[in-house]
């Protein structure tokens, strides 16, 4: 057989009914899932961290800045998959330079930069301003230079200083909510606008990517607030990991409301891509039913709905939370797969599918997308050590 | 102002000032000339080697196959199609004069004059061909691996607009198509 042919009975083997040449291949791969799920756990877990600042709910104290931290960690790689994604990697720079107001996938370079600049960096620095003066005249070395470069010259650590501290830092915090619901609700208009795409095309997209953010953001904090806790040998604030536990269980109860909202909405409107559709939701058996509503939804919503009327045991109830946690973060994962690979998988023209198989090496494989969701954990370690929130003056937990 | 304020705004001012620094550095001197691109690349665009013939520049050497293929069934395929892009045997006989071209002995026929046989078109192709250098001449694709390309029976190819065959049942496997088909005039 000759190479031409050699490709093309390849490429058919891997598709079924009528598709067309250009939808045989995936033009996005695991990559452009990971982008979606790593600005969700942004956004999440900075929701989590404002209802502690803003909506005062004190049992949530000990994840403050944890819940900061990790926000960030994850923002400064939320780019990475969009650029190893590129054709060009190198020439990323130039979106940011030339930036088009019309397109809007240019846009996130500027809903990226406020989020990081304007909120992110500057809460978590009126945050730690006091403790960074304190730290720079501590430490020696190395460390004492790093704590004064990040102090900006800044060493007025007097009762007035620390109040305009704590109501700047309050303020952002209330900017940062909304900012927040835009960084992630902008990723589901990304998708919720795509007209072309009726798997996608759904103005209860960007509240459906919202609400999916903040139950991945807070399962992400339950769980790096657990793994710390046990690799500092601390005990776990129970009142905390209960709360955590009761705005996950609302969350994700909301989240699986909207989802089924759009679902009955689609359903009964059964427009003439049903069809389609109804068959590509048996192709994502096990990301969808099994992975996203029965593992990563309906098994959470049980345990915690469980909890909110009985409290068993505490070793219980924390072995609970951390599966739960991962369950939750595995779930959501399964959700972005299905939302990115899923609407990719069927023919516009509505006739057939093709398929998608995730290579392990390369820039869209498998091993670098683990590479980069590797990379915020070790950041936040970094942060810890640099940061460490029991450290904190006025601190009592930890 | 607090003095943390003022910190910030310097930090954030020094930080505007870089960005821009940097980009004035980066942006291309021609971007944005005529829109969201740089100007250059029209330029540079329109340096590159021309590889692709006009189609009139065809007519005006091939006015019999191009009478031919305007009242036939393939009317609606361009001659690079066939015969590739054509700008280089274009431009050597703009070169050359045209004194060799196939019409050159019937320079007066018209356009939508088919009378001419199939036949004789051939012969002078054929002598036009030889007298061309090889770096010059056209394709002329004549096997049926080429015909079948668009001819071959496939169920997602529309029926009405493209004739197709089985090539397993479809007279003689040895034989090449154009022998009964001219493809200047398929339905001939």
């Amino acid at each position: 057989m000759d190479p031409h042919s050699s490709i093309l009975y390849e490429a058919l083997s891997k598709v079924e009914g009528y598709i067309y040449p250009n939808e045989v291949s995936l033009y996005w791969g695991i990559l452009i899932v990971l982008y979606p799920y790593i600005t969700g756990l942004v956004a999440g877990a900075f929701i989590l961290a404002s209802l502690n600042r803003v909506f005062k709910v004190k049992a949530l104290r000990p994840i403050y800045e944890i819940s900061l931290l990790s926000s960030f960690s994850f923002l400064t790689i939320a780019t990475m998959p969009l650029i190893a994604h590129l054709g060009q990697p190198f020439r990323f720079y130039e979106m940011m330079i030339t930036p088009h107001l019309s397109s809007a996938m240019a846009i996130f370079a500027f809903v990226y930069l406020w989020y990081l600049m304007v909120v992110l960096l500057l809460e978590i620095w009126f945050d730690y301003r006091k403790d960074l003066v304190a730290w720079s005249n501590e430490k020696k070395g190395v460390l004492r230079i790093v704590y004064k470069v990040l102090t900006l010259g800044v060493s007025d650590t007097s009762q007035k200083a620390v109040a305009i501290d704590e109501k700047l830092g309050y303020a952002i915090t209330v900017i940062g909510i909304p900012s927040a619901f835009l960084l992630h609700g902008y990723v589901g208009f990304i998708f919720g606008s795509l007209k072309a795409n009726p798997w996608w095309s759904s103005v209860i997209m960007p509240v459906v990517f919202l609400f999916s953010a903040m139950v991945s953001g807070i399962a992400l904090v339950l769980f790096l607030y657990m793994i710390v806790a046990y690799l500092r040998k601390q005990k776990l604030d129970m009142d905390c990991l209960d709360s955590i536990g009761k705005f996950l269980f609302y969350t994700l109860i909301l989240d699986f409301v909207l989802e089924m909202l759009d679902t009955v909405h689609r359903v009964y409107t059964a427009e003439e891509s049903f069809d389609i559709l109804s068959v590509l939701m048996t192709k994502l058996v096990v990301t969808l039913s099994i992975g996203q509503v029965f593992f990563g939804t309906l098994i959470p919503v049980a345990i915690l709905g469980y909890f909110q009327f009985r409290k068993p045991e505490d070793h219980i109830r924390r072995a609970a939370y951390f599966i739960i946690s991962i369950l939750v973060l595995a779930g959501i994962f399964c959700m972005r797969w299905n939302v990115v690979i899923g609407g990719q998988l069927f023919s516009k023209g509505f006739m057939g599918f093709t398929t998608y198989k995730a290579t392990l090496f390369g820039t869209e494989g498998l091993l670098s997308s683990l590479i980069i969701m590797g990379i915020p954990f070790v950041i936040f370690a970094i942060l810890l050590w640099l940061l460490p929130p029991w450290k904190k003056q006025d601190l009592v937990h930890y | 102002m607090p003095q943390q304020v003022t910190r910030l705004i310097l930090v954030f001012a020094i930080f505007i000032g870089i960005f821009y620094t940097v980009r004035s550095y980066f942006v291309p001197e021609s971007w944005g000339e005529f829109g969201h691109y740089r100007g250059n690349a029209i330029r540079e665009i329109a340096a590159l080697e021309t590889k692709y013939a006009d189609i009139k520049t065809c007519i005006e050497c091939h006015k019999e196959n191009a009478g031919l293929l305007a009242e036939g069934e393939h009317a609606s395929i361009k001659c690079q199609t066939c015969h590739g892009p054509g700008y280089k045997h274009n431009k050597y006989y703009e070169l050359q004069g045209k004194s060799n071209t196939p019409d050159s002995a019937s320079m007066s026929t018209e356009i939508t004059d088919t009378s001419v046989s199939t036949e004789n078109t051939d012969t002078s192709i054929q002598k036009h061909k030889s007298t061309t250098p090889e770096e010059f001449r056209l394709r002329t694709p004549d096997d049926r691996k080429f015909c079948l390309n668009c001819h071959e029976l496939n169920s997602g190819r529309p029926e009405k607009a493209i004739k197709q065959i089985d090539v397993t049942d479809h007279y003689n496997m040895k034989k090449k198509c154009i022998k009964c088909h001219p493809p200047h005039a398929p339905n001939s």
